[in-house]
C-alpha cells in the first residue's frame, strides 16, 4: 500500500472522527437545551398547580367561615376574599397546560362561584342575605371541599417523580373526571358570568312584524343609499336573529345584519383605508344624527366621540326629557374623509330599548370642590348586574383632565366615576 | 504509468472532498452550537420602533419623515411597509446603519427620544396589539366582519366565565388558537388587522357571544362541531 493511500486512509478516518465527535456535541447541545426548556415548561405547570391548591384552600377557609358567621362588615370582607381567591386559582387552573373540559368546568364554576359572591358583598350594603342565598354558600362550599380532595390526589401523581409537564395537566384533570360526585351548579342570577344571560330577548323587537330575505334586501338599499351588488349570504341565529348581507358602497365592501323582526339594522361592518380628512368631528356627528334618523332609530344623542386616526367613533344613547339611557346605546363609526358609515352596532339598544318612566327628586348634588363642574344631567345607566339604575351624571375637569362621576339622586352618593384618557382617540376608563 | 496518473487523480479529488466534508461538519456543529447557545439571549427589551409598532410616536415619526421629505404615505400611526422604507432612506442618507428600525441612536438623529411609556405601545394598546397580532395569524385572508368577530371571540372569552379573565390569558390558554401553537401570531399584524382589533375593544361582536370558531373544512373535532352555530362569516363557522 503506498504511503498516499496510507495518509488519504488517515485524513479520512480522522475527518469522520471529527465530524462524529462534532455531530455528537451538537446533539449533546440540543438535547441538553430541550430538557432544559421541558423542566422549565414543568416548572411552570407545576407552580400554577401548587398555587392552585393553595388559593382553593384559601377559598375552601372563607366559605367555611362565611357559612358560620351571621353577617355585617366581617361576612361582606369574606366574601370579597372569596371573589379575589377564585380569581386567582381560575387563572391558575387556566395555566395548568390542558385543553379539557373538566379543567374549563372549573374555571366556569370558580368565575361564577367569585362573580356571586362580589354580587352578594355589594347587596349586603343595603340588605342582609337571605335563606336561599345562605343555602347557595353552603352548596358552594360543598362543591369547593370536594374539589379539594381530588387536587390533592393529584399530587400523589406528582411526587412520583414523573415531572414532565404534562403529568401535571392529566393528573388534575383525570382525578377531577374521577370526582364524578362534583356537580356544578348553574348560576342563575343575573351577574356577568350567570347562565341566564344566553337567553336575553331584545325588548325592542318584542311584537315587531317578521321580515323575509328579500323584504332585507329593500332595507339594505334603504338604509345606505347607492349600495350596490346586494348579496344576501345567510343567517344569524343568535339570540337576536339576523340576516346578513354584503354589498359594495363607494369603495368599500360593507357587511350588514338587519334584525328577522322589524327589519333594523344590527350590525354594519366595513374596512375604510383613509387618506386626508375632510370633515371635522362636529361635521361626521351631523352625519351620525342623519344616518341615525335614516335607520329608524329616533330620539338620539351623539354621548361621546373619539376621532381615532380620522375614523370618528360616536356613541349615541337614547335621550327623552332631558334623561339619557345608556343600557340603549348604539356605536357608529364615520370616515371622516368621505363622510360614509363604516360601523355601526345597535345590539344594547335592541336589547334594552323599551320607554320608561323615570323620576328624579330635586335634590343639590355636590361633588370634591377641586373639580370644576363642566355639565350636569339625568341619566339612567347599567349596572354590572344587567339592571339599570337612576343616576346623576356630572362631567368635571380637574388639572386638564376630565371625569365623569355618576351618583345616586337620592342619597347624592358617589357611585362610579370614569376618567377620560387620550390615547389614540379618547378612551372613558 | 495510467493507473499511477489515475490514483494520483483520485487522492486529489479525495482529499478535496474530505476537506469540503471536513469544513461542512465544522461549520454545522459551529452553526448548531452556536444558535442553541445564542437564542435564548437574544430576547431584549431595549425600546425600539419597528415594523407594526402603533401608537403617538410612529405618527411623530411619520410627521417628522414627512416634514422632511422622506415620506409620502398618510400619517396614521402605524409603522407599516412605506415607514419602514422611509426609515431606511432616512437612515441611509445620515450615515446610519439602514435596517429600518427606530432605535436609540436613529431616534437621536431624529431629534425624539425613545423613553420608555412613550413607546410603540402602553397600557391597553399592548392588548389591542396582541389582539391584533391573533387577526393576523388566524384569519388574514378572512372579510373585514369576519375578522372583527375572530377578535370578538377572544373577548368574549374574557367576560365569560370558562375562560381566563385577560386577553393575554385567553389567547395564550394552551391549545386555544393554532396561531399560537404554530408562531403565525408572531407576524406583524396591517392596517386591517389593527382596525379590527380597534373595533371589537370598542364592543363591536358580529357575533352576539360567540366563544368559539372553526373552519368547516379542515375542523376534526366532533366536540367542536356539536356546537351551536350562531352564524358563518367567510371560512368561519361562529358558535356558542
Amino acid at each position: 500500500m503506498s504511503k498516499k493511500i496510507k495518509t488519504v486512509l488517515i485524513v479520512t478516518g480522522a475527518v469522520l472522527l471529527l465530524a462524529v465527535i462534532g455531530l455528537a456535541t451538537a446533539l449533546g447541545v440540543v438535547e441538553k437545551k430541550r430538557k432544559e426548556s421541558d423542566e422549565k415548561i414543568a416548572g411552570i405547570y407545576e407552580k400554577s398547580y401548587y398555587e392552585t391548591v393553595d388559593s382553593m384552600n384559601d377559598v375552601e377557609l372563607k366559605l367555611s367561615k362565611i357559612s358560620v358567621i351571621e353577617g355585617g362588615e366581617l361576612k361582606r370582607e369574606l366574601l370579597m376574599d372569596v371573589w379575589r381567591e377564585c380569581d386567582v386559582s381560575a387563572t391558575n387552573f387556566s395555566q395548568l397546560g390542558t385543553e379539557s373540559e373538566e379543567i374549563s368546568k372549573v374555571i366556569k364554576f370558580l368565575n361564577q362561584l367569585g362573580d356571586y359572591c362580589l354580587f352578594l358583598s355589594t347587596k349586603m350594603k343595603t340588605t342582609p342575605l337571605n335563606d336561599e342565598e345562605k343555602a347557595n354558600i353552603n352548596k358552594f362550599y360543598d362543591v369547593v371541599k370536594e374539589l379539594n380532595v381530588t387536587l390533592n390526589e393529584a399530587k400523589d401523581n406528582l411526587t412520583d417523580g414523573k415531572t414532565v409537564a404534562i403529568i401535571t395537566s392529566e393528573a388534575v384533570s383525570g382525578a377531577i373526571k374521577n370526582h364524578s360526585s362534583v356537580e356544578y351548579p348553574e348560576m342563575i342570577y343575573d351577574g356577568p358570568f350567570s347562565d341566564g344571560l344566553n337567553d336575553r330577548t331584545p325588548k325592542f323587537l318584542d311584537g315587531k312584524a317578521e321580515i323575509t330575505t328579500e323584504e332585507g334586501v329593500s332595507k339594505v338599499s334603504e338604509y345606505f343609499k347607492g349600495a350596490t351588488d346586494i348579496r344576501y349570504i345567510g343567517e344569524g341565529t343568535a339570540s337576536i336573529p339576523t340576516y346578513l348581507y354584503e354589498f359594495k358602497l363607494g369603495r368599500n365592501v360593507g357587511n350588514a345584519q338587519i334584525t328577522k323582526t322589524g327589519g333594523y339594522l344590527a350590525m354594519y361592518n366595513a374596512y375604510c383605508e383613509i387618506n386626508e380628512p375632510n370633515l371635522s368631528e362636529e361635521e361626521c356627528v351631523a352625519k351620525g344624527d342623519e344616518y341615525m334618523t335614516n335607520f329608524g332609530f329616533s330620539d338620539m344623542k351623539a354621548v361621546w366621540v373619539s376621532n381615532d386616526d380620522s375614523t370618528v367613533y360616536i356613541n349615541y344613547a337614547y335621550c327623552k326629557d332631558d334623561v339619557i339611557f345608556y343600557p340603549d346605546l348604539i356605536k357608529v363609526k364615520i370616515c371622516a374623509e368621505t363622510g360614509d358609515i363604516i360601523g355601526l352596532e345597535s345590539q344594547n339598544y335592541l336589547y334594552n330599548h323599551t320607554e320608561r318612566e323615570v323620576s328624579f327628586p330635586s335634590k343639590t348634588i355636590v361633588i370634591n370642590s377641586l373639580l370644576t363642574v363642566k355639565q350636569q344631567s339625568k341619566c339612567v345607566i347599567p349596572t354590572e348586574w344587567n339592571a339599570e339604575i337612576d343616576a346623576i351624571e356630572v362631567i368635571a375637569e380637574k388639572d386638564g383632565t376630565e371625569y365623569y362621576i355618576y351618583l345616586n339622586p337620592e342619597t347624592g352618593e358617589e357611585i362610579k366615576v370614569l376618567v377620560t384618557i387620550e390615547e389614540s382617540g379618547k378612551l372613558l376608563m | 504509468m495510467g493507473n499511477k496518473k489515475n490514483r494520483k487523480f483520485n487522492v486529489s479529488v479525495i482529499n478535496t472532498v474530505l476537506t469540503v466534508i471536513l469544513l461542512i461538519a465544522m461549520a454545522v456543529t459551529a452553526a448548531v452550537t452556536l444558535t442553541e447557545l445564542t437564542s435564548s439571549d437574544e430576547a431584549e427589551a431595549a425600546t425600539v420602533i419597528k415594523q407594526g409598532s402603533t401608537g403617538k410616536t410612529v405618527r411623530t415619526i411619520q410627521t417628522k419623515l414627512k416634514n422632511w421629505g422622506y415620506y409620502t404615505g398618510s400619517v396614521d400611526g402605524i409603522f407599516g411597509s412605506g415607514t419602514k422604507k422611509a426609515v431606511m432612506y432616512f437612515q441611509r442618507k445620515n450615515g446610519l446603519p439602514a435596517d429600518g428600525i427606530v432605535g436609540k441612536k436613529t431616534a437621536a438623529a431624529m431629534g425624539i427620544s425613545l423613553s420608555s411609556g412613550s413607546g410603540a405601545t402602553g397600557g391597553n394598546s399592548n392588548d389591542e396589539y396582541l389582539l391584533a397580532r391573533l387577526i393576523y395569524g388566524e384569519a388574514r385572508g378572512e372579510p373585514y366582519t369576519g375578522q372583527v368577530a375572530v377578535a370578538a371571540v377572544v373577548l368574549n372569552r374574557v367576560k365569560s366565565s370558562s375562560f381566563p379573565n385577560t386577553i393575554a390569558g385567553v389567547i395564550y390558554q394552551s391549545g386555544a388558537f393554532t396561531a399560537v401553537s404554530d408562531g403565525q401570531i408572531n407576524l406583524t399584524p396591517n392596517a386591517t388587522a389593527l382596525r379590527a382589533a380597534r373595533d371589537a375593544m370598542n364592543g363591536w361582536d358580529p357575533t352576539y357571544g360567540c366563544l368559539f370558531y372553526y373552519n368547516p373544512r379542515t375542523a376534526t373535532s366532533a366536540w367542536i362541531r356539536s356546537k351551536k352555530i350562531n352564524l358563518t362569516i367567510g371560512e368561519h363557522v361562529f358558535c356558542v
